[in-house]
């Protein structure tokens, strides 16, 4: 093989990588600069940019703690908030200043709310983190986000485990990027976008080959059933229950933010969990807390426009996280809730 | 075992390594067999049992079909084996049809009969149709009857072509393995992978990216507006073809590595002109099966104009119902005999009008837009999900999400890029103009591509159902 045909070949396969690199930064995803801060446990590196690709997409920079939010003024200045929450709070799916926290900001001027909400955390990193965050910010309005499948997920010991690890103090920065005394080609791993990008998407691949395979081996038949569904155990409810009153014994000025979820295609539009719908009412009003929950103003836009407010442009219609418009009504949702509060004294400074 | 898991991959190399070290030709044809059953048991290994008996079935009759005279007995003996073939194809695949069929009936005669608990084994139509071929060439003295019982139930079973063909008759496969040694070469294996690697991406990028859009439409479309809906079937009639001719290409890569030519199953069906022609690309295999096998036995187009359209009908309609049990795939079938039928007639009245460029894009225009039509009954669950998609359509229902996926518009952007390249280039294969560094490239690229953009969905291939 000389070099007249190799050459070529090789300076194709670079620009193709070169490309990608770009296309991978500019689009699907950054290397990877999440960071384990002491305090506020998993963040990303301060001033980080952020990329969102996987449902809808959405880019984002983090500020000087890593959360991916503006900084909150300093106190006195308007109503301020935290956010906890998962992924739905955290909303990255969604455009930046298109999340119902920021959104919110809009509609309700003098408000400012950090969003420090972030996918896979549950009620138990809410307990843990409302101390920190209070601490170090002191907010007016400790704004808790939660959704049907946390009554599900709370039951996860390994939930517990990794909230527990996350803060338990004292272990200072491990951070996951780029040590000093890093080999090259280490670098060249934890920096590129690209080889970022497709480690995420083969440790997908290989977790679902692994699932799968091990499924067929063991001839079982894949668990399709809807844990979602079920009534709330009294386990799960006491949980839940015990870990809001730990937030509300840092700060007694909570409202508790439900995340609507809609079956648009059943005859006529429903609510998909009713009963864990009704049980965060129940637990809301037994707390004396203010609920926001925009499942109806979901199903009456639905019934309005055809268009689900959960799903997005490159995933599935009504499926997956809420989308812009749906931000936009949950935003409405905790301004009409908010204004309430403040008119009746009950939050805010 | 799909061709796109990784089992597969696991499987192929052990299977190409084993083949590479094996010596002698005789070890390599038994490792193929054990390694074909082993294919389809994987699947599930009741079923290989069956593939036995259709194949032992026809080695037996061919057998005696060659040394019978002429006679009615070796009638009575072919009309024997096609019953059993077809008896062990309708049990599995018809019979629950045919029960829901006549239920209105048998109720209203105060009968009921119970639905069977029925697994469709996979590839069925495609291994009986390949076994049922060589029974009818040998009974027509086209082909001898084989000898060897073991390279007979590798032809049935053959792993690379099993669940979705081409289907690979006996008087292409017989010789093949007659005359050449199996022993992977590099060459093949090089060019085999080339093939294999061009159907994986047809299907894990393509087919795979076009069903996370059609999937959603077609389950609910009265849910969507009636661009949404156009725009789903359009992807479904990119979906198709990219999921067949991918499984076809994937075939054939596999085939080739071990020495074997299949015929070709698609020649870019979307570029026709006409739906004689559509049906001379789309899969080419079945359309030249049906023509053999029934169209022409039932007397082609010999006995007059009324019986030619008659015989037209009748294939097409059995065409159809030969990829499923359900009325919607009789539909499909008739959907094209008519378009069959109506280009017969434009072939009588204006046949010898000369061709002109815009004659061409009128014919390419209404070929498309009726074979995409016809998906709609091919995908829809039934004949009231193809009315609703009918309607939408036509805008005689308005409203819905006005949903656009934007991978698979980008995919369908890239398809239409790729067919327009096709005209451009008349046809002619891009890679052998590339030399081989350049064709490592390609691949290596276009496994990348696969590995940032695939859905990694285990959607199998549409036509494992048939």
């Amino acid at each position: 093989m000389n070099a007249r045909r190799l050459l070529p070949a090789l300076a194709v396969l670079l620009l193709a990588l070169l490309a990608g690199e770009w296309a991978a930064r500019r689009w699907l995803q950054m290397p990877r600069s999440a960071r384990l801060d002491s305090r506020f446990g998993w963040v990303q590196g301060p001033g980080a940019r952020f990329v969102q690709s996987a449902e809808g997409w959405g880019e984002f920079r983090a500020d000087a703690d890593g959360f991916l939010d503006r900084p909150l003024p300093p106190p006195g200045e308007g109503v301020r908030a935290v956010l906890l929450g998962d992924s739905f709070g955290q909303g990255l799916q969604v455009r930046d200043r298109e999340r119902f926290s920021e959104v919110a900001e809009l509609l309700m001027p003098g408000l400012h709310v950090l969003n420090t909400a972030a996918a896979g955390r549950s009620a138990y990193h809410h307990a843990l983190l409302a101390k920190r965050l209070q601490d170090a910010f002191a907010p007016d309005v400790v704004l808790v986000q939660l959704d049907d499948g946390e009554l599900t997920d709370i039951e996860n010991d390994a939930d517990r485990e990794f909230a527990l690890a996350e803060f338990r103090g004292g272990e200072g920065d491990g951070s996951r990027g780029a040590g000093a005394k890093e080999g090259i080609v280490r670098a060249v791993l934890q920096r590129s976008a690209l080889l970022s990008y497709l480690r995420t998407r083969i440790e997908r691949l290989t977790r679902q080959e692994r699932q799968r395979l091990s499924l067929k081996l063991s001839g079982r038949k894949p668990d399709r059933r809807d844990l979602v569904a079920l009534p709330p155990t009294p386990r799960a409810e006491a949980l839940i229950d015990s870990l809001i009153a730990e937030v509300q014994s840092v700060n007694p000025h909570v409202v508790l933010v439900y995340v609507p979820n809609v079956n648009y295609f059943d005859s006529p539009p429903r609510v998909s969990y009713p009963l864990r719908r009704a049980w965060y009412h129940e637990l809301a009003q037994r707390r004396g807390l203010p609920l926001v929950d925009a499942s109806d103003a979901f199903l009456e836009s639905f019934r309005a426009t055809g268009e689900p407010l959960h799903g997005f442009t490159n995933a599935q219609p009504g499926v997956g996280h809420v989308n812009a418009r749906g931000h936009a009504l949950m935003a409405n949702e905790l301004v009409t809730v908010l204004r309430r509060e403040l008119r009746t004294g009950r939050k805010g400074p | 075992m799909i061709f796109s898991s990784t089992e597969f991959l696991v499987f192929l190399v052990a299977v190409l390594f084993l083949t590479r070290v094996l010596p002698g030709e005789s070890a390599r044809r038994n490792l193929l067999l054990v390694a074909s059953y082993f294919f389809y048991g994987w699947w599930d290994w009741r079923f290989t049992f069956l593939m036995f008996t259709t194949a032992t079935i026809d080695y037996v009759v061919g057998r005696y079909l060659e040394r019978m005279p002429d006679s009615g007995r070796r009638r009575a003996l072919l009309v024997a084996s096609l019953l059993a073939n077809l008896g062990i194809l309708a049990y599995f695949k018809y019979m629950n049809f045919f029960i829901s069929s006549l239920e209105p009936l048998l109720v209203s005669a105060g009968l009921t009969v119970p639905h069977l608990e029925v697994v469709l084994p996979a590839g069925i139509s495609f291994f009986t149709f390949q076994s049922m071929s060589y029974t009818i060439d040998v009974y027509r003295r086209h082909l001898p009857a084989t000898r060897s019982y073991r390279d007979f139930l590798l032809f049935v079973s053959f792993f690379p072509q099993l669940v979705a063909g081409p289907i690979v008759r006996a008087s292409v496969f017989m010789p093949q393995l007659a005359d050449h040694d199996h022993r992977p070469r590099a060459d093949n294996v090089r060019l085999g992978l080339e093939r294999f690697v061009r159907g994986f991406v047809k299907k894990v990028l393509f087919a795979d990216t076009l069903a996370q859009f059609c999937d959603p439409v077609f389950a609910h479309p009265g849910a969507f507006a009636p661009l949404s809906v156009w725009l789903a079937v359009a992807a479904y009639t990119g979906q198709i073809y990219y999921d067949f001719s991918g499984y076809t290409d994937m075939a054939t890569g596999c085939g080739r590595m071990f020495g074997f030519e299949f015929p070709p199953n698609f020649r870019h069906p979307y570029t026709s002109r006409s739906i004689t022609e559509f049906w001379r690309r789309w899969h080419i295999t079945l359309s030249t099966w049906l023509r053999d096998y029934l169209y022409i036995p039932l007397g082609g187009n010999r006995l007059g104009r009324g019986r030619t359209y008659l015989n037209l009908a009748a294939t097409m309609l059995l065409g159809g119902l030969w990829h499923g049990a359900n009325w919607t795939f009789v539909a499909w079938g008739a959907w094209h005999g008519l378009g069959l039928a109506l280009d017969k007639v434009r072939l009588e009245r204006f046949g010898s009008v000369p061709r002109t460029i815009w004659l061409d894009a009128l014919g390419w225009a209404s070929t498309f837009l009726f074979v995409m039509l016809g998906w709609v009954f091919f995908r829809a669950k039934d004949f009231s999900t193809a009315g609703v998609v009918f309607r939408k359509m036509a805008f005689l229902e308005p409203g819905g999400s006005h949903w656009v996926q934007l991978p698979a518009t980008v995919v369908l952007g890239a398809a239409v890029v790729l067919h327009v390249a096709v005209v451009m280039r008349g046809e002619r294969e891009l890679l052998p103009d590339l030399r081989v560094p350049m064709h490592v490239v390609a691949v290596a690229l276009a496994m990348l591509l696969v590995l940032m953009f695939s859905p990694f969905s285990t959607n199998p291939f549409i036509y494992f159902q048939f």
